[in-house]
């Protein structure tokens, strides 16, 4: 059972590796599972079942000995290349010198790297740079364009008219998203930014703005004299209105908050109700 | 140089590599010196058969070692040493490899000095010859199987090792390895064959 069982697994080996040659050209006609054993052999890899198992083959089989001993004087070979013993003194000193100099190249670096404020690295490191430039001028831009908004509201506002307000917010708008090259901005050249005046000039330069300042002021809002003619009412309409005819609604309308207070509660309840609605309707 | 490299590496002790990085994880940068000059023999070797560039081998050993500073507060003893380095470093040379102007920078090595050397050390140049070829044989094979086949033959990682630094499975490894190892036997031959035919000083 056991020996069917191995065999199995032999054979699914074999199958596994005669896949994998099929995929690879070059060692196509070299894998299979003997040769792979042979190698992971050589590389102390096997099973102490399977290495016993394969050392008792290689002593049967003289091509398959063969065939270890092949694979076996690469691994010579390889071991020889870095097998101290097989350099000369000079390639010892040559490969002493390249250590020493990468080391000392490793600690220059580490010693910028670890250095407080220091640029070691370039674009490569710091890639926030670019991005930055381009968000300085327009920082700058919209920066300047608060500035005007606040000098221009602090100082009387714009004046003028809506049209003239709305050609000053175009103005800052097309300078918020159009900041010159390089991103410098002539403050002093915005619109209704002049560079602040002295402070002693600023009690005449008030009085000049409120003189500047356009007067708004509608023909139909003529001030009231007492010479104009008053019209009186020649008749108190709370003396002719019919209190008993009312109803609920139109008693509320007809008197004010106050005097309802004095109305019966219990009563007049739905009124209350319906006068609060249309107290918060109002307020909305 | 206070310690001799050769003598440390040979001695390859993986207590005393761990021991070196967690006392250069507290701050000792001493023990980092030490490390460096233990592995960085080995290293450079493995880079330049995988990279087939002396120069730029050498810069990734400095890459790789400069990482292994950075990284030392995330160093755990679970695995060796020398695993996590030699994992730093072939993901840089796989890195490497991938930008076309470095691949295949196998530069003819002059064979004069060997082809005239006389009969009496004429073994031993045959033995460094091959040597020679078999390094550049190597560096003909595709990169994961030379990668395996250096780090397992030449080296002595384990399968499991190599399979960590190669992030694969050992069975993967023990494929890679015997491809690779099978693939030389097949050149070297070809390569003896060639210097049987070569002439020998004497026989002309």
């Amino acid at each position: 059972m056991a020996k069917k069982k191995n065999r199995s697994a032999t054979e699914s080996k074999a199958r596994r590796a005669a896949g994998e040659a099929k995929a690879s050209e070059q060692s196509s006609a070299l894998v299979g599972t003997e040769d792979a054993d042979l190698s992971a052999f050589l590389d102390g890899e096997l099973s102490p079942e399977d290495e016993a198992e394969l050392r008792s083959r290689l002593t049967a089989e003289p091509s398959l000995a063969a065939r270890c001993a092949e694979l076996g004087e690469v691994s010579g070979h390889l071991r020889r290349l870095v097998d101290p013993e097989m350099r000369s003194e000079a390639q010892t000193h040559a490969e002493e010198a390249r250590i020493e100099g990468m080391h000392a190249a490793l600690r220059r670096r580490l010693e910028i790297e670890d250095a407080p404020g220091e640029d070691t690295e370039g674009a490569r490191v710091i890639p926030l740079r670019p991005a930055l430039g381009r968000f300085i001028p327009a920082a700058a831009a919209a920066l300047a364009a608060g500035l005007v908004v606040y000098l221009g509201l602090g100082l009387g506002g714009f004046g003028g008219s809506d049209a003239e307000n709305s050609g000053v917010a175009e103005e800052v708008a097309v300078v918020a998203t159009d900041p010159p090259e390089g991103g410098a901005i002539d403050l002093e050249a915005l619109p209704g930014n002049s560079a602040p005046p002295p402070s002693s000039d600023i009690a005449a330069l008030e009085t000049e703005l409120e003189a500047d300042a356009p007067v708004v002021q509608a023909e139909s809002f003529r001030a009231v004299t007492d010479e104009d003619p008053v019209e009186v009412a020649e008749t108190d309409p709370f003396e002719t209105l019919d209190w008993a005819a009312l109803d609920d609604e139109e008693l509320a309308i007809a008197l004010d908050f106050d005097v309802l207070a004095d109305f019966d509660v219990i009563e007049n309840l739905e009124l209350l109700e319906l006068l609060d609605e249309l107290d918060t309707m109002e307020q909305i | 140089m206070e310690n001799d490299p050769e003598v440390e590496v040979e001695q390859k002790d993986p207590d005393l590599d761990v021991a070196l990085m967690l006392a250069f994880r507290d701050g000792d940068e001493a023990a980092f010196d030490r490390l460096f000059r233990r592995w960085a023999g080995p290293l450079l070797r493995y880079l330049e058969r995988m990279i087939g560039d002396g120069a730029v081998a050498e810069e990734l050993v400095q890459e790789t070692f400069f990482r292994v500073h950075r990284a030392r507060a995330r160093y755990e003893s679970r695995a060796r040493f020398s695993t996590w380095l030699y994992r730093i470093a072939t993901n840089l040379a796989i890195n490497e490899l991938k930008r076309p102007r470095r691949r295949h920078v196998h530069q003819e090595e002059d064979k004069s000095d060997l082809q005239a050397v006389g009969s009496g050390v004429e073994e031993e140049v045959d033995a460094k010859r091959l040597g020679v070829d078999v390094g550049r044989e190597l560096e003909k094979l595709p990169e994961r199987q030379r990668m395996a086949l250096w780090l397992s033959a030449a080296e002595g990682h384990s399968y499991a090792e190599v399979a960590l630094i190669l992030e694969t499975t050992e069975k993967s490894v023990k494929a890679l390895v015997h491809r690779g190892r099978a693939a030389l036997v097949v050149r070297m031959g070809d390569c003896a064959g060639s210097m049987a035919s070569m002439p020998r000083r004497g026989t002309i």
